[in-house]
Parts: C-alpha cells; structure tokens; sequence
C-alpha cells in the first residue's frame, strides 16, 4: 500500500485499518469487565487483527471500545502508525525512522477551530450529566484497582507561561465525579502540578482527550522538549495543522476530533487511591499509590464515541500493544532526533524490542574518550527518565532494532571489566513502577517517586578496540555476491527481506 | 539417529530444507547463500551444483533464533538428526546428551560406503568459507591411527576384522586446503601432540551427525566421558569402517586418508588454516597441523554438510550451544547431592557469550554459588543470568525482558574483581588478561515475603478460565484468523512448548 493522507480521526484510522483487513469488527455485545480486555490481550498475543467491539454492555452511553489501536505487527511495529500518519507502511525501519525525523523537525502550529461544529462537541455534558461511570472504561487487568482510561493525552498548561503539555498519565475511575491520575514526580505535567500548581494551592486545569486524532496521541508519549507544545509536532507529523477547540468550562485547547473529552481540574492537597495494575514491564505491580485526583467538570464526546484502551503489560517480550509499539514508532525516533539535536552523534535510539521502557539500545560512532559517558548522563537526566534503568551503546552499523545484533553485541563486546558503569551506585531517582524494589522501598511518597534510589546504569557494547568483529559483520563483504546469494534464496522460496521480527 | 542422507530427508519431510540446484560456486556463492539463509532463520540449503564432486549442504544442523515466534528451535534438526525428532524439547535433547555421556555399545564394524577415489581434494569442490577463496574444511572429524591413540598396533590394515573398537577415537577438525592435497588443520591440542610428522590420520566429511557430536563432547572440557564412537552409539548404530589409520563412520560421505606433515607451533604459531575459526576451538586448546591427503575416496553423488561459520546461527555455533549446555546441565545437577537447574543454556543468539540458567533458589545467597561453579566449569562466557524455573528455555523473549525488569541494577548485578580469566568466546581480552566476570541475579529473591513476588500479566494469569475458553472458542467467529500457533511458545494455554514440561 502506497502512501495516503493523514488520518484525521481515529474513527478515520480504524477504517483505514479495516480496508487493509486489519480489524476484527465484534457486534455481539462484550463486557467491559476484562473481556474486551481479554479478547484484546489474546489478539496482541497472536498478532491478530484490532479488536473493535461494536456493542459494550452496562453502559450508559452507547459508546464502543478498541483495543491496542495502534499495535504494530511484530515485522514491521511501525506499519499502523505509518499507516496512520499516510506513509506507507511497508516503509523499511531506516526509511520510516528518518522519514519521522524529518517531519518532526519541521512542526506545524496548530489551527483553531470553532467548538459549534467540532465533532467532540456532538454531545456537551456538565454538571449532574457529566458522570464517569456512564461511560465503559474497561476494566483490564483481573487485580488491577479498578477501571481504567489509559489511552488518552491529558492536556495541561504550565501556569508561568504559554507552554502547553501534553502527556499520557493513565486514569483511574473512582466514581462518577472523579479519577486518580497517576501523576510521577520528574516527568513534565506532574513536576507542573506538584511544584507549581499544588504549592501554590490551586487546581490545576486538566483535558483528558480520549480517542483524538492519531498524530496527537502518539505524539503525547514523546519527549518533547519542555516549553514546546506537543500539538505543533503533531502537525509536523501530519504535515498539516492539528485543529484544536476550547474546553467547555476551562480555556485548554483540545483536539476538535476526538472521541471524548474529560474536562475537569486536579485538586490541590488531595489524594486517592491509585493501582495495583498491570504496568509496562509485564507484571501486576502494587501496592496502591496516593495519587492525585481529578475532578470531572464535564464531559463531551462525538455520537457513539470510540473509546481505545491499551491492555498494558501485554506488550512485552515477542508480543506488541499500543504503548510498545508508540515506544519503538514514536518515541524512538523522537528520542533519536533530540539526542542528534543535543550534537550527539547517534545513528538511532530505539527501545529493547522486548520491554521497551527500561532500556533503550543507541547505535552510536564513538567519537571521543568520555562520549558515552557524557551521553547517558545527559538522557537520564531529562524529564521522564525515573522510568528508565539502562542504556546499551551499540556500533553505529549495529541495527537497534535487530534483538540478535544487539544481544551479540552485548555478549561479545561488552566486557565486564570495563563497559558496566554506573551499576551498583545507588543515588538516581526511580518510579515506583518497577517489580525489584519492595514495597517498603517504593513507599508512598507525596509526588509518586519511590522512597529509595536506584542505579542508572549503561553499557559500552560498542567494538572499540576488541579484537574481532560481530559475527556477521563483514561475513560476506562483495555485494555483487551478497546479491547474488540472495537472489538465488530468494528464488529458492527462502525470505530475505530482512525484516524477521514474526516469522513462523 | 540419523545419517547425513536420512537428514536431508527429514528436513525435506519437514520443509525445512531449500534445494538449491542454480550453478552456484564453492569459491563464493556458496558461503554467501548459506551464510544468508542462516541470517534470514532460513532453512538448511542443499547446494546441488557447486563445482565440485560434492553437493553441500549448509544449516543441517543449524537452526532459527528464538528472538521471534517461530515453528521451530534452534535445535530441532539437531534433535532429528540425533533421532530425538524434529520437534524433541529443548530438555529432552539435554537429557539425551547427559545420559550420551557413559557411552553405547560398542561400534559395528562394516565396509566404508565412500568407495570411489577422486583425483585430489580439490575436486571436491569444499566450500570456501571466508573471504579467501580457500576450500574449506568445517564439520570434519579425524581419527588417528591406533598408535597415535595409544592403542592397537600400527599396520594399516584395513580388513574390518583388524578393527579393534575399543581404541577408535574421533576428534573435531577445522581446517583448509592447500592446493590439491595439502591441508592445514585445527585439532584438539592434545591430540595434535599424539601426531608426529609421518603418521597417518584419517578424516571424514558428512559423518553421521551423532558421531560429530561425540566427537565434540569427548574434546570439550569433560575427562569422564565414553569415547566418541560410544558416545555416538547412544543415539542408535553408528558403525565403524577401518581406514589406513583410525576407523571413522562407515557412513561417511567424504574419507580422506592423511599423512601429517608437520605441526605450526613455535615459530609457525601464526600458520592457522585460512578459514574462520569454529567455535568448539573455544572451549578447549588447540594446534594446528599439516597433512597431505594421500587418498580421497567418496560415496555416489556425495554431500558434504559444512557451517557457514561466523553467521549467526551456524551449524558449528548451534552445535557448541547445545553440547557445553548439556555439559554444564549436568554437571551442576550433580554438584550438590541435589538438581535444582530446570535448564541451562548458551544461546547461540549471543554468540555463546552468555549463560542462562533457570534454576530454584535454594537459598540466599545460591544463586552466588550456581554462577561462580558455572564460570569455573566452562571458558566461553564470562556473563551469566540466573532465571526462575518458570521461564521456558525457547522463550529468550522473557529472558532477555528478566535481566532487565526483575534484577536490581543496583543489588543484582555481581562483578567480581578484576582477577577472572578472560572467557573464550567475546572479543575483548583475547591476550588472555585477567578481568571481572558478570552474573545477573534475575530470580525472585527467595527471603522476600510471597506478597511481594508480582504475578506475570499473560491471558493466562490474569483472566478466569471460563472467560480464557469462550475467548478461544468464539476466536474465529469474532473475525480473527492467528490460531495459539501464533503465540509466544511460553504463552499458550495448552503449555505446548517442546515437550519441556
């Protein structure tokens, strides 16, 4: 499939999906109580197709649900997403790799719009009307705390400027009126609420859009640097501006797409409970967390409104959900870009294909003593790292996203003498999603980091000096024969596309 | 068991193999496909048309990484090959080579089915595996004569009824040609110092796989284990052929009946054969020697099994990864009075420079002493993960998710000093200076409160079983089309995953 115009929706995009084959549409009516979860955990499991259920029972509102929207298929994890921005999902890695760094270092700002005839306005609810538990958030994960909006861009404004932050901060449902939000100290809308807004004791105005257009919701997970709105970089993905409308009862700009809009405030002073939950990483994790509450002021949403969810823990090892395929799609690229722009001379960096948010692989020249120290000092420190634990320094010509290259790396070049650094030195921040610290050592802190630190640590699996090369480094140098060989295989029936992520 | 024609059809049976009959060339394209097909997880090539006497076959004992979700392991043809069958678990082939350590009977003696001379070795068109153009010589075994063994005596003759069984011994060997009879080998040191100048060795190409096999293990850092041809008896018959030196397979494809010329040690260390190096030449010391084939004799339309060495996932490198393995496996299960590793392995997918070993805890502190008798036993790796028992072995996904999710990067990472011997695999240290090894604890730790130990989120663990089957039953009727054939071998519900439970 050749390349197309930008989705505009995610309606839009569920579409586009289901003329490729890709959607298996479900009209008899499924639970919100884990079986759609369910149902969605076992298709990301088989790299089926995406789950979109037509008719949700014990709902208020006739609203559907999707699961894992955005998953990718483990050959090529960023086919959906290119498929969704208009390219063309058979991209090669490296082409859709710096295709989205072109179009990310070329924003768009977005275009206002009028609210009459936006589509999340179909339906304006408030007061009495705009009641949480009318809609059905799905509850995911059996153990977890509750239900669960986690497929969302929370829109805030930093209260000292005009900077407007878009983030993914999941949200648990208490009641009709209000969510915890979980909130993590050193990420960019909590360190905005805990240490501007809450000291000063003012509620923090809050946008939960659920369902907005594809650009905008891969491009809340980026690190996007602080005092850059995240909505120009959704129009430079687009390569046409994102059309935003205001709120009902605050003046955030939200996308005029998308399916919900949760309008509401962060109360200062107050917490509720959050968690346990099926987090990132592949395991349930507790124990429950005080976290911010949200105060739901109204709701708006399009007639039957779409409502995407991610079965979140699913998206480990071989098998791919929406926040790891994002991590390698999205946020490596992203990642890549900000770390060209900082002057570091990196080929990709891209997330460990098989628990994408604790370590990332960069594929890097060395081009001076102290250069990777330099380089990994430099990522942990920026805002959202307290979830990452490693970095891995791989050749320039070592591809990232190959999970054999880079463990070949790593097993042959990394030398336990001299390429481990930083392990065992127990003074970085971490957030309390991780299953190696207990819960005594996480504890309950007031901005969600745990009580104790952590390593941060980082691996020179880069040849240097060593003495021989990667396996198959240079194996077969003529590429009039590579060529050849290939050919011959390939008219033999053998697959030589080099993109092996799924065979059977 | 099976011989190398068996093999090709079972793969074939399998489609597990890609007949290839395009002209390719022993001097080039032939490495180059094999090593392509072995980068694309591809199956094993039979290369019909490669210039030379022989067909050559490349994968036959290689096999597909684990980092994707695949039908088959890397050792499945392996394990047919050792007639353990295509789809044997990863355990049963441990066990089967643990329990291959005591030996068989004693070898059958029949008449060698390589009959036909050809004029040198050369002609037989061995693949050239490296840049150089040399033919090659990969997957080989050579048998000394009697003498050099330290047994029988030293006529040659070669009536079967001269055989003595007992004192039949195989060794591994890599080597190249050298115009049309010379040949540089690699060789067990220690066996190379039983080889004088003059004396006659005998080498065979496309041996059934198990005698290769026995061979390696016979080499590979064990003192109490059967000799080769007894080793390879385990797995079903494997007879012997008399030869101007030691017996070899009587099956064998290629006999090459040698004279050693000489040794390049001291001042002709660095004459190494012109081929890559292999990796079981990693887990012991080796030699270099010189021969001249004074007879090649092959069977009818001979094939020739040889590893695209240096791709990932050769036959040379799945081979090693398996047999260390099995080494290991069984000797610490039977280190402490008690066999608390559920499997161990190399993974060929790391070059064998990492151990994985899933194993209980006995106790604070084991996970110490299980990794520190790992490095003590084996030179290849200087890294080790410890694992739970719940984590499969075909499953590298979760490994390799484990090391970094559940150890503690600040507790669960253990350096030693600096005063470890370098490990033979990595390329770093290669002068063999000292430096730390690495263990990664990424077990649960067994004082923590059952509370604190955080359940796995799979379809199986986290969702009731009435709704886990009406999920599977309706499957189809909501519009999907990937059957459990689809999923992660760790994760299906029906626990099929090699027969490891």
């Amino acid at each position: 499939m050749n390349a197309d115009h930008p989705t505009e929706s995610l309606r839009e995009y569920v579409s586009r999906l289901e003329r490729r084959g890709d959607v298996a549409r479900i009209d008899r009516s499924v639970s919100w109580d884990l079986e759609a979860s369910a149902i969605t955990m076992l298709a990301n499991q088989r790299d089926d197709r995406i789950p979109l259920f037509e008719s949700v029972a014990d709902t208020d509102i006739d609203a559907r649900l999707v699961g894992d929207p955005y998953r990718g298929s483990r050959r090529r994890p960023w086919d959906r997403i290119a498929l969704a921005l208009g390219l063309d999902p058979g991209l090669s890695a490296d082409e859709y790799y710096e295709t989205v760094i072109d179009r990310l270092k070329r924003p768009i700002a977005p275009e206002t719009v009028d609210g009459d005839g936006a589509p999340c306005k179909e339906v304006v609810r408030r007061n009495g009307d705009a009641n949480l538990l009318s809609l059905p958030w799905p509850y995911i994960h059996a153990g977890d705390g509750g239900r669960y909006s986690n497929l969302h861009t929370m829109v805030v404004k930093d209260p000292d400027s005009e900077w407007i932050d878009w983030s993914v901060h999941r949200a648990m449902v208490q009641d009709g009126e209000r969510a915890s939000l979980l909130l993590l100290a050193g990420e960019q809308t909590p360190n905005i609420y805990y240490y501007k807004y809450e000291r000063r004791g003012e509620p923090m105005p809050v946008a939960l859009v659920i369902g907005g257009e594809p650009a905008t919701q891969v491009t809340s997970s980026m690190w996007i640097p602080t005092g850059r709105d995240e909505a120009g970089f959704a129009g430079g993905l687009k390569r046409e501006p994102v059309e935003l409308v205001e709120c009902e009862t605050n003046d955030l700009l939200v996308p005029a797409n998308a399916e919900i809009v949760v309008e509401g405030h962060v109360v200062p002073n107050e917490r509720l409970d959050e968690g346990p939950f099926g987090d990132y990483f592949g395991y349930m994790h507790g124990p429950r967390r005080s976290m911010p509450v949200l105060q739901v002021d109204a709701i708006t949403h399009r007639r039957r409104p779409v409502i995407p969810f991610c079965v979140e823990g699913s998206g480990v090892g071989h098998t791919l959900n929406t926040s790891a395929t994002v991590e390698v799609a999205c946020v490596g690229p992203d990642a890549t870009l900000g770390l060209r722009t900082a002057g570091y001379d990196v080929e990709k960096c891209v997330p460990w294909r098989f628990t994408s948010r604790t370590v990332y692989v960069v594929s890097t020249d060395v081009s001076r003593p102290g250069y990777l120290h330099e380089l990994a000092n430099f990522i942990f420190t920026t805002w959202g790292m307290l979830h990452v634990d490693f970095f891995v320094f791989v050749d320039s010509d070592v591809n990232p996203l190959s999970v054999r290259e880079v463990l070949e790396s790593l097993a042959l070049h990394a030398d336990p003498e001299s390429d481990f650094h930083q392990f065992g030195t127990v003074a970085m921040p971490k957030v309390p999603l991780n299953i190696y610290q207990t819960p005594e050592e996480k504890g309950d802190g007031e901005t969600g980091t745990s009580k104790t630190k952590t390593t941060k640590a980082y691996i020179d699996a880069t040849s240097g000096d060593d003495d021989g090369n990667r396996a198959d480094a240079g194996l077969v140098d003529d590429d009039f024969v590579r060529e050849r060989a290939r050919d011959i295989l390939s008219a033999a029936g053998v697959t030589v596309d080099g993109t092996d992520g799924g065979s059977l | 068991m099976l011989g190398v024609r068996d093999l090709l059809d079972r793969l074939d049976d399998a489609d597990d193999l890609a007949r290839i009959d395009e002209r390719t060339h022993w001097a080039d394209t032939a490495f180059a496909v094999s090593a392509e097909a072995a980068r694309a997880n591809g199956p094993a090539v039979l290369l019909t048309d490669a210039g030379g006497h022989a067909r050559l076959l490349a994968g036959g004992l290689g096999g597909p990484d684990r980092l994707a979700v695949r039908s088959r392991d890397p050792w499945s043809r392996l394990g047919a090959a050792l007639g353990l069958g295509f789809d044997a678990g990863y355990l049963d082939v441990l066990d089967a080579l643990v329990a291959a350590r005591h030996g068989g009977p004693v070898p059958a003696v029949e008449s060698a089915a390589a009959t036909e001379t050809v004029s040198d070795l050369r002609s037989l068109g061995l693949p050239a595996v490296s840049d150089t153009g040399v033919p090659s010589v990969t997957l080989g075994l050579g048998a000394p004569s009697e003498t050099a063994n330290g047994g029988g005596d030293a006529d040659n003759e070669r009536a079967s009824d001269a055989v003595d069984t007992n004192a039949v011994e195989w060794f591994p060997v890599r080597g190249s040609v050298r115009g049309s009879n010379g040949l540089r080998l690699s060789v067990p040191a220690e066996l190379a110092a039983d080889v004088a100048a003059g004396t006659t060795v005998s080498f065979a190409l496309g041996t059934p796989p198990a005698a290769l096999v026995g061979a390696i293990m016979r080499w590979v850092g064990e003192t109490q284990v059967a000799g080769a041809p007894a080793i390879a008896n385990v797995f079903g018959p494997v007879p012997v052929a008399s030869t101007a030196a030691g017996a070899v397979p009587a099956e064998s494809e290629v006999l090459v009946e040698a004279t050693i010329t000489g040794r390049a040690d001291g001042d002709d260390a660095g004459r190494a054969p012109e081929t890559r190096r292999e990796p079981w030449e990693d887990a012991m010391a080796t030699a270099t020697v010189e021969a001249r084939a004074e007879r090649v004799t092959v069977r009818e339309n001979p094939v020739v099994p040889f590893s695209p060495t240096g791709a990932p996932m050769a036959d040379g490198r799945v081979l090693l990864s398996v047999i260390e393995a099995a080494r290991l496996y069984g000797r610490v299960n039977n280190y402490w009075g008690v066999a608390p590793v559920k499997w161990l392995a190399l993974p060929a997918e790391t070059g064998l420079g990492i151990c994985l070993v899933a194993s209980e805890i006995l106790y604070a502190g084991f996970e110490w002493q299980l990794a520190n008798t790992l490095f003590s036993f084996s030179r290849l790796f200087d890294k080790i993960v410890v694992l739970d028992t719940e984590t499969r072995p075909m499953d590298l996904a979760r490994a390799f998710d484990d090391i970094w999710v559940k150890a503690h990067p600040a507790n669960d990472w253990e350096f030693s000093d600096s005063a470890a011997p370098a490990a033979s695999a990595p390329y770093y240290r290669q002068d063999g200076s000292t430096g730390a090894n690495v263990y990664v604890n990424a077990a649960w730790d067994p004082r923590w409160d059952e509370e604190f130990i955080a359940p796995r989120v799979t379809f199986e663990t986290m969702y009731p079983e009435a709704l886990r089957e009406a999920v599977r039953a309706d499957w189809a009727d909501m519009g999907f089309d990937h059957g459990d054939e689809h999923e992660p071998r760790g994760q299906r519900g029906d626990a099929t995953d090699g027969g490891d439970e």
